[in-house]
């Protein structure tokens, strides 16, 4: 294992700049999730980290190895993509062991490395099956092994659950956690789903357009995002946001009115104190700090418009389908129903505030 | 899918009509060729053999150069098939993977080689060839052969590597393999069906060129099946037992090659590679 370093990174295609100066870190043995949007360039970005893509400018470090210009075999890094990309006409041994004959290993101690890797995802009795007889797990764990036989500085990881379903996904979830305890291995994970992102990630680097919006551990980017889009993107349901006019401030908080929830002369602390009051701001809230029979000081009556009942909890929704809607968690056993009205507690304490270029405050 | 009974039944006949149609001619050289030379020709034609004889088969093959031809056409087409294969599949990668000046023109251009009809070439083929001395000499026409064949095969095999997913490749590369191993060990294995196609057309088209073989070959030891066989018929006269015996005989290695290569044809070879 070893860290990796990246500095201030540029890729174009054509005209397109797809990567706009990123510069990041991953200490040795960490989880780094890079998560974003589609289009936000985290494939880019681990493809450039592969060697599969050359940039444009800027440096790439494995431990003290610059590898910017070096051939992906020769980076020590081992990849599992999205498709799998299993060798269709290999067994699952050849498959996990096409790569220490590459690299030149003996027979019989590849044979033992395989099997190995095999026995601790489970694959012993599938050693001799080609892929097209696997299951779709079965094929990302065959994916995984020819990743550990390898044994490289860092693995990475292509949205390698994307092709699975829901129930699989949060099996081989587990089982990639597990694997990244056991191995103490350095591990880079693209994903879009912040799920995944939140549950493995030891700190995530959220992208958007090329560029890094913020780094740092989950509950970081939870509770203290940046900015709007991080603090929109990171929980779900996703933050409700509502314009606020700012009428003054009182002892270090701002002072607001919020239409949008009936609310005057509501108090929320900013991260700062700008030196001078904007006119209006935005409020962020989660849903979950939007309750019913939540603890928060502030009651507030939405319209119930829709209802999703999840079980446990269920959630409100005043404009289902619009961006304007607000989404409040109701108890499971709620007797709120569509066309009701229904008082949930705002926790001030948790809310965030934006400005107009959608910056924390 | 749910198909009315009706449509089942036109399919049915549709399919039925056009085996019958190719089939048909087929099944008259074949079974005419084990039939006496008075059922061939009986005013009232037979459509299953009322007699059997291989008299036809012993003349071919006794007292003809048939032989002689069907080893000649043998060595060419099969030479010209392993050729084509060996020129076209490193050909068709390097179009497909790796990046130079002017790959997209010269890929176009290779294309034109079917521009002009085989008989615009053949007299400046024949002088050319008459300087190196190739004249009356098989691998004249393997060459030829090859020449033709090549443009169209490249051109085939490319669209299969495009159809390899991306991924499998680049895995290979992360695996450290070098370009070479890369087509040898994953991507020949993968476009099989593709390799067996170019080969089947490569070899049929060896197997029955005739203009390039009636003018560049001169000895009668020389010559390949179309153009032999056809100077054994008119030797004495029509024989048309000996012309349906030769026939049959000249169908065997191309129907022997599908059965053998067009195995390769299974599809899904890359099922369970991706997704």
């Amino acid at each position: 294992m070893a860290a990796l370093t990246i500095e201030n990174l540029y890729k174009s295609f054509g005209a397109t700049e797809v990567i706009r100066g990123v510069s990041l870190s991953a200490q040795s043995g960490e989880f780094v999730v890079f998560v974003g949007p589609s289009g936000c360039g985290k494939s880019t970005l681990l493809r450039l980290i592969a060697g599969l893509e050359r940039s444009a400018s800027g440096s790439i470090r494995i431990g003290e190895r610059d590898v910017t210009g070096v051939d992906p075999a020769k980076r020590g890094i081992a990849m599992v993509f999205q498709t799998y990309a299993l060798y269709p006409h290999m067994s699952v041994a050849e498959n996990m062991g096409f790569g220490l004959e590459m690299a030149g290993m003996a027979k019989p101690e590849r044979e033992k490395l395989v099997r190995q890797a095999a026995e601790m995802l489970h694959l012993t009795d599938y050693l001799d099956r080609k892929p097209r007889q696997l299951s779709g797990g079965q094929r990302q764990r065959v994916a995984i092994g020819r990743a550990i036989v390898r044994n490289p500085d860092i693995f990475l990881f292509d949205e390698p659950l994307s092709n699975l379903d829901a129930e699989l996904r949060v099996r081989m979830r587990l089982e990639i956690a597990k694997l990244h305890r056991d191995l103490g291995a350095t591990m880079v994970y693209v994903t879009h789903d912040q799920v995944e992102a939140m549950t493995l990630a030891d700190r995530i680097v959220v992208l958007r357009a090329g560029l890094v919006e913020q780094i740092g551990s989950p509950m970081q980017l939870y509770s203290d995002p940046d900015n709007r889009f991080v603090a929109g993107f990171i929980g779900s349901p996703r933050m409700n946001f509502v314009e606020a006019t700012v009428t003054g401030m009182n002892d270090g908080a701002m002072l607001l009115d919020v239409a949008a929830l009936g609310l005057s002369g509501l108090s929320i602390r900013p991260r700062v104190m700008p030196e001078t009051l904007p006119a209006t701001v935005t409020l962020g809230v989660r849903p979950e700090h939007l309750a019913e029979g939540g603890e928060g000081a502030v009651a507030v009556s939405l319209p119930c418009t829709a209802i999703e009942r999840l079980g446990s909890i269920a959630y409100l929704y005043t404009a289902p389908g619009d961006d304007a809607t607000i989404i409040a968690q109701l108890r499971g056993a709620s007797a709120a129903s569509p066309g009701s009205a229904v008082e949930v507690r705002l926790d001030p304490a948790q809310c965030f505030l934006f400005d107009a270029g959608g910056n924390r405050i | 899918m749910n198909r009315s009974l009706g449509l089942n039944a036109a399919l049915v006949a549709c399919i039925a009509f056009f085996v019958t149609l190719v089939g048909l001619p087929f099944w008259w050289v074949v079974s005419g060729s084990i039939k006496i030379p008075q059922e061939i020709i009986a005013r009232t034609p037979t459509m299953f053999p009322q007699s059997f004889t291989l008299q036809h088969y012993q003349k071919l093959f006794d007292a003809s150069a048939y032989p002689v031809y069907l080893v000649n056409s043998l060595i060419v087409a099969a030479s010209s098939t392993v050729l084509t294969l060996l020129l076209a599949i490193p050909a068709a990668y390097a179009f497909f993977r790796l990046v130079f000046p002017a790959r997209g023109v010269l890929y176009r251009t290779i294309l034109l080689a079917y521009a002009f009809p085989s008989i615009v070439v053949l007299i400046p083929l024949f002088g050319l060839f008459a300087k190196v001395g190739l004249v009356d000499r098989l691998p004249a026409l393997i060459i030829v052969n090859v020449a033709f064949a090549l443009p169209f095969s490249i051109w085939m095999l490319r669209s299969f590597l495009a159809g390899v997913p991306k991924e499998i490749e680049e895995a290979a590369v992360m695996d450290g393999a070098p370009t070479l191993t890369i087509l040898r060990r994953i991507m020949i294995p993968l476009i099989a069906p593709g390799i067996a196609s170019v080969g089947i057309y490569a070899f049929v088209t060896a197997w029955t060129e005739y203009v390039f073989a009636s003018v560049l070959i001169l000895s009668d030891a020389k010559r390949t099946l179309p153009v032999g066989f056809s100077g054994i018929i008119g030797q004495y006269q029509i024989d048309w037992g000996l012309l349906l015996a030769g026939a049959t005989v000249a169908i065997v290695p191309v129907v022997a090659i599908f059965a053998l290569i067009g195995r390769g044809f299974v599809s899904g070879l890359t099922e369970g590679a991706v997704k």
